[in-house]
């Protein structure tokens, strides 16, 4: 009977409610290709796809959606894709990465409905992906790309991690 | 030896006999003689002796001095006297024998020298042949050396000694009929055997005026007090009271030597009243030895010799008398070392052990995960404490950010990685030191439903891991939890849980405003032991190093308490909650029920309320949970339900509209249920009394319920109804008076205030006008042999009703409560 209920639950699409606006993301400063040695599992997502490669990201955005909650917040996409959210500052740089590679000419940021990335599945990215455009949420060109080769998992966190001090150069600009 | 006091029949009182153990009675009856004495005197010059019946007293010459044939109808030659031939008891710490002999209950079956410890002495003058009755079932008796006597029992000698115990609660009679041709009627002494009572506490304000316990903080003085309606053959006694350190039983019984380490032995003499009998036996600071208690026995020494003997009153004889308790939240003996481990990403913690970790017995470990945006570093204040005080600890990063079912997974494999790799950390220092089976995880935010859904997924059998399993794990804390998940999951079962949180909390607000944040209901989903340690004026990030201060987030008069002050309250009662569970210190459990009003581990000084929901046994008798009946004038097992309050309602402990300002909302400000989920919501009742309509609320108690003369609580759990008028009005903590009325309609009141009143709602604002955050339940438990004290009318086997009295009379004037859980604890 619980299991059940759980699963009907489940069965039922989450709600979109994209939180942010045309300006939540002021710009796209950078992705980078990152190939794995070994697969990792991203774990932002209910499917809890594994991945071999990784496209990471530094952006900035509207602040106030960056802050930390234990509730509900805002899910950062790129894409269909929730992001991982590795590093955060103050004013709005943010540093992250999702699985698989994105396009390297543009890429919607947006942030979408406050939920728990681990309940998003690819349908659900796929409609958030929709409601941003259909909301006029704009796509991006990054700064600049790059590509990178890592071992596994924990070095990725690293190598995206190290990525911040890139948001001390934006912050000086 | 111990002194005594002495019963004689009335008709031997009548005839004018002596009263007193070797004096001399007048010779009503006797006549004088010298013919056949005089020749005895020869060789007994100065001596008095019996020659049959004849008294006979010799000069310094040899010659007779008197001689005189005692009435044997009334008399007996004794010591060359004519004295009462009425047997005489002698019982030995009695002040009188009007009311009987009081034997505590002592149903332990130990070697004799033990055993005796709790017995009675009773002593009997009669002449030899008389012939010893007894009835009744609940006193054994035996001979000094410990052969269980038989009865009818004819007496060899002057004086014969009984041993009485006490092992059935009721009461016997030793009936004495005098031997050979004494006419005096038969002698009665009247045994009655009930429950020990404890001896150490701490006076009242009033009634019932002393408040008996075990946990003693350091810096506290010491009260001991015994109930003369109880022990009422005490009254008139003289004793000497010891407080000496802890000793089994055999270790008294091997050595009964006194020597107090107190302020005394203070000397009292057993008044009439309870109290005339409260003693100061140790004002200075407890003395604390090295250990995070010190356990020391107090003893009534009714011998004033030094010694315990049977006769003298002792609380100790089984456990500790008392326990004196240093500061939880100070360092504990071992010297804490940290180092990090990484297997991976996601599997890398902090390590806290203690440096001696080689020399002692496998330790307890315990896992942190932090909360989302938090880190893995943030709680060494925590780590380095527990680690003081014996425990291995792991704080690990949790991957918080997708949700908690992700956190969840890292609590698993951390703790899986950390029992695997033990040889490997920390240079091996902690392989095969840590107990597998001890096992507790506390979360904080995200990882505080983590750690939940953890356990519910190992028990269910949705994940497993090789190194432990959900039996290992033997608690289960969340700090401030979320609660995304439905209870189903975040589901405690019967592990023990423990849930500590903050009104000032800024993120995780425990406010009705969203399910998430509604960690109450985790707590009562629950079977196992249930604790909250709920603390006003704690934020979120309190409970850690280095979160943001979200208490900013707050707005209201309520008082926000400094991180420090809520680390230090952390420390203490995890450490409590961990020896209490895990190492078996239950004096440490009375940090855990007892109202934080009035009882708190040193250096702790914050408004709280306390929860503790014991875990489902037959100890536990629902006499009304609201579960089952919904009419509130039926209670959950069938029985009646009397009420005079206003506006009482019965239902699901659930704000009805996610707002706190008061607008007739019945459960306005309950977080403990959703109102969805009808079959499994924790059900309540609320209502009010105003400054004119005192009022009452009465339960018949379920036949189970009606004996309680072995003791036990009663048990409820009660808040203020936050934003009320009469809250408002009222302004200040609360109580009401907890009555029980027997089959007689005899009642014993107590107001439960003297034991700590029932906090105001934080005045925190938000949610609408007024000021008041959510209700706050605190457990209240009222001890049920308090009822008796002084009122020994009130027939503790034969209850009928526990009734709540509200009004001025009764505690506070006016008043909006919630209550649930109206149960009584057995022992």
């Amino acid at each position: 009977m619980i299991a059940l209920l759980t699963a009907a639950a489940l069965a039922e699409p989450l709600p979109i409610v994209l939180t942010g606006s045309t300006d939540s993301v002021e710009a796209v400063h950078l992705t980078a290709t990152i190939e794995l040695s070994e697969p990792g599992t991203f774990r932002m997502a209910a499917d809890l796809p594994s991945f071999e490669a990784a496209t990471a990201f530094v952006a900035s955005v509207d602040p106030d959606l960056l802050a930390v909650r234990q509730g509900p917040s805002p899910v950062l996409y790129l894409d269909a894709r929730p992001a991982r959210i590795v590093h955060r500052s103050a004013d709005g740089c943010v540093v992250g990465f999702v699985p698989g590679h994105l396009s390297e000419e543009t890429v919607t940021v947006f942030f979408g409905s406050s939920t728990l990335p681990e309940r998003v599945d690819a349908e659900h990215g796929r409609r958030e992906l929709e409601a941003a455009r259909a909301a006029g949420l704009p796509s991006q060109k990054p700064g600049r790309t790059t590509a990178l080769a890592v071992s596994d998992e924990g070095a990725l966190f690293e190598t995206v991690a190290a990525l911040q001090s890139y948001c001390d150069q934006v912050s000086s600009q | 030896m111990t002194r005594s006091i002495t019963l004689v029949s009335a008709v031997a009182l009548l005839a004018g006999c002596g009263v007193g153990q070797g004096s001399i009675v007048s010779p009503a009856g006797s006549t004088a003689g010298t013919s056949a004495a005089a020749g005895g005197c020869a060789d007994r010059a100065g001596q008095a002796f019996c020659d049959g019946n004849q008294a006979i007293v010799c000069d310094d010459l040899g010659g007779l001095a008197s001689s005189e044939t005692c009435d044997t109808a009334t008399q007996r030659c004794e010591a060359g006297a004519c004295v009462g031939c009425e047997p005489v008891w002698t019982v030995p710490g009695a002040g009188t024998l009007d009311g009987g002999v009081q034997l505590d209950l002592d149903t332990a079956e130990l070697p004799f020298e033990e055993q005796r410890l709790a017995m009675r002495e009773l002593r009997l003058l009669s002449a030899p042949g008389t012939q010893i009755d007894l009835t009744g079932e609940a006193v054994a008796l035996y001979s000094e050396d410990g052969a269980p006597l038989t009865f009818p029992l004819v007496t060899e000698q002057e004086e014969t000694l009984l041993l009485a115990h006490g092992h059935t609660r009721g009461s016997s009679t030793l009936t004495v009929t005098p031997a050979g041709s004494c006419q005096t009627a038969p002698a009665a002494l009247a045994l009655q055997v009930d429950t020990r009572r404890p001896l150490t506490g701490r006076s009242l304000i009033t009634y019932p005026h002393f408040e008996w316990v075990d946990a003693f903080n350091a810096d506290d003085s010491l009260q001991t007090a015994f109930d003369p309606s109880h022990y009422s053959d005490r009254v008139g006694a003289t004793a000497d009271v010891y407080v000496v350190p802890d000793r089994s039983r055999a270790e008294w019984a091997a050595e009964p030597s006194l020597t107090d380490v107190a302020d005394g032995p203070v000397t009292v003499t057993v008044g009439g009243d309870l109290t005339t009998n409260i003693s100061n036996v140790w004002l200075s600071d407890l003395s604390s030895g090295p250990d995070l208690t010190t356990a020391y026995d107090v003893v009534y020494d009714f011998g004033q010799d030094g010694r315990l003997d049977p006769g003298d009153l002792v609380d100790g004889l089984e456990g500790a008398g008392f326990e004196s308790v240093i500061p939880l939240s100070a360092p504990g003996p071992h010297t804490p070392l940290r180092a990090e481990y990484s297997e991976s990403y996601w599997n890398t913690h902090y390590v806290y052990w203690p440096e001696e970790a080689g020399s002692l017995d496998p330790l307890p470990l315990v896992v942190i995960s932090h909360g989302n945006g938090h880190d893995y570093t943030w709680y060494d204040y925590l780590g380095e404490h527990l680690a003081s005080w014996g425990y291995v600890v792991i704080s690990h990063r949790n991957d918080t950010e997708p949700g908690p079912v992700s956190a969840s997974r890292t609590t698993r494999s951390n703790t899986e990685v950390f029992l695997r790799d033990l040889s490997s950390i920390a240079d091996g220092a902690l392989d095969g030191r840590v107990d597998r089976s001890s096992i507790v995880w506390i979360g904080h935010s995200r990882g505080g439903e983590g750690v939940v859904l953890a356990y519910d997924d190992l028990l269910e059998g949705d994940a497993s891991e090789d190194q432990y399993g959900w039996e290992d794990i033997r608690i289960v804390s969340s700090i401030a939890p979320t609660l995304f998940e439905d209870p189903y999951e975040a589901d405690p079962h019967e592990v023990t849980y423990h849930l500590l949180a903050g009104s000032s909390d800024g993120d995780v607000t425990g406010g009705p405003e969203s399910p998430v944040t509604q960690y109450f209901r985790i707590f009562q989903n629950g079977r196992g032991d249930g604790l909250v340690t709920y603390v006003q004026g704690a934020a979120h990030n309190d409970f850690n190093c280095c979160g943001f201060d979200d208490g900013v987030w707050t707005s209201g008069p309520g008082r926000q308490i400094s991180r420090e002050a809520a680390q230090q309250l952390t420390k203490a009662y995890y450490l409590a909650l961990l020896e209490y569970e895990l190492r078996g210190r239950h004096v440490l459990g009375e940090y855990l029920w007892r109202m934080p009003a009035l009882f708190q581990p040193m250096g702790v000084r914050e408004f709280m309320s306390n929860q503790w929901m014991p875990a489902w046994t037959d100890k536990r008798i629902v006499v009304d949970d609201f579960q089952e009946q919904p009419d509130p004038l039926v209670s959950s097992w069938g029985g009646a339900v009397r009420s005079s309050v206003s506006n009482l309602v019965e239902g699901i402990l659930d704000d009805g509209n996610g707002q706190l300002a008061w607008d007739g909302d019945a459960f306005n400000g309950m977080t403990w249920a959703q109102a969805d989920d009808p079959a499994r919501a924790e059900r309540g009742i609320v209502f009010d009394w105003s400054y004119d309509s005192p009022a009452s609320l009465g339960f018949d108690l379920p036949p189970e319920a009606r004996d309680l003369a072995d003791g036990g609580f009663v048990s409820f759990r009660v808040c203020q109804g936050t934003r009320h008028p009469n809250t408002t009005a009222l302004d200040d903590l609360l109580s009401f008076s907890v009555v029980l009325v027997d089959s007689s309609g005899a009642e014993s009141a107590i107001d439960f205030g003297v034991y700590g009143r029932v906090p105001e709602p934080f005045a925190r604002t938000g949610g609408g006008s007024g000021t008041g955050w959510s209700n706050e339940f605190s457990t209240v438990r009222v001890p049920v042999l308090a009822f008796t004290t002084e009122r020994p009318e009130l027939d503790l086997t034969s209850l009928t009703t526990l009734r709540f009295d509200f009004g001025a009379d009764h505690g506070s004037p006016i008043g909006r409560v919630g209550l649930d859980d109206v149960e009584i604890l057995l022992p």
